[in-house]
């Protein structure tokens, strides 16, 4: 979803922006070429003899409201869809924020850097940063987390920032 | 500046939610009238007479120029909504402003301009002189007094320490040699990144 919705969100708000832009145009265009007496332009002459004989239940209308239906829930849904913001705002600091990329990037190397951590994917989200630590040490993975969870405890509160730390850390067949 | 393109996607995605829930009243109205789960809305729209039926165009002929003028304002809203939309689709491009002020010699009058884009560079050069950033991006918008600076800095350096002797120092400087007057407001996006090769100054 991290992927699919800011493409979606993109995708969907240009082809609407169009859409909204073509209706506008074919809107104005047909009532000035109305005034100029121009007869119609771009909708086709018999535009309203169809519109007097389509019943609302014929098969064609019924399809187009479900289309336009379907777009509508689909821009919906794509609008509302909570997604974390790019930037984390330093505490304190209201003209300074750090891009969050970049931070799960680097929280991420440093939780790598742990020794007997094998992979870390951190994510911001929300005012929570979720850290997902694999290791293959099944010794004493208490140890390991309480490190994991005092490098990203530093790592947080060192750069201001006001986020709730989740961590999981998992091992070939268990999870601490 | 990612926090301009925060508030392009918020605006986006109010116009999307809006415009989807438009989309999906019209749709539910109609399929409505089309099911015959409603008979009618007022005379003009009934579910046993095509779409745009007599009462409907009666009307429509009765108030032709305030309705022409309806559509046009319509879909000249339209055309304004959907533009501005499509624009914010665009990322924020940099853009420097140039600064101008009198020239303070009072047996020469005249104005001086500083390029926006020399004084950026400027600064950029400034910034990365320290070992705690790596790369520096700047943005002068001396129109505003707004000046948006995009850091790469050390991920081990401290923020209040890189904020205190590097940024507020070399804003200071920017702002004397180039006549600014005020200190500008400044945004800063910061992104924490491993410096691994060495500096040469």
């Amino acid at each position: 979803m991290r992927i699919l919705v800011p493409i979606l969100t993109r995708v969907l708000s240009t082809l609407l922006a169009l859409a909204l832009v073509a209706v506008g145009v074919i809107a104005v265009v047909e009532i000035v070429a109305a005034w100029v007496g121009a007869g119609w332009t771009i909708l086709p002459d018999n535009i309203v003899s169809k519109a007097s004989e389509w019943k609302w239940s014929d098969r064609n209308v019924v399809t187009a409201l479900a289309i336009i239906g379907a777009i509508g829930l689909a821009a919906l849904l794509t609008g509302i869809w909570r997604r974390p913001a790019l930037t984390v705002p330093v505490d304190g600091r209201a003209a300074v924020a750090v891009e969050r990329y970049a931070l799960e990037k680097s929280l991420s190397a440093r939780l790598e850097a742990i020794d007997g951590v094998n992979n870390a994917r951190v994510r911001v989200n929300r005012g929570r940063v979720i850290a997902r630590v694999d290791t293959h040490r099944r010794h004493e993975p208490g140890q390991l987390k309480a490190a994991v969870e005092q490098v990203l405890e530093r790592a947080v509160t060192e750069r201001h920032l006001n986020l709730r730390r989740q961590l999981q850390l998992r091992y070939e067949g268990g999870e601490v | 500046m990612k926090r301009l393109r925060n508030r392009q996607l918020q605006t986006s995605r109010t116009i999307l939610t809006a415009t989807g829930l438009l989309l999906i009243a019209i749709a539910v109205l109609g399929l409505l009238l089309s099911t015959d789960a409603v008979d009618r809305y007022g005379n003009r729209l009934d579910s046993d007479t095509p779409v745009l039926n007599p009462n409907a165009e009666r009307f429509l002929d009765t108030h032709q120029l305030w309705m022409q003028c309806l559509v046009t304002a319509t879909g000249v809203l339209l055309i304004a909504i959907g533009a501005s939309w499509l624009r914010k689709q665009i990322p924020p491009v940099r853009h420097q402003d140039d600064n101008r002020f009198d020239n303070p010699d009072t047996e020469l009058a005249g104005t001086n301009t500083v390029s926006g884009g020399a004084l950026a560079h400027a600064l950029e050069m400034d910034l990365e002189h320290s070992d705690a950033i790596d790369r520096a991006r700047a943005e002068f918008r001396t129109d505003d007094n707004v000046l948006r600076l995009r850091l790469d800095i050390d991920d081990t350096a401290s923020i209040d320490d890189i904020l205190d002797t590097v940024i507020t120092p070399a804003v200071d400087r920017i702002t004397t040699v180039a006549e600014l007057g005020t200190t500008p407001t400044v945004q800063i996006d910061l992104r924490p990144v491993a410096i691994t090769t060495a500096r040469v100054h």
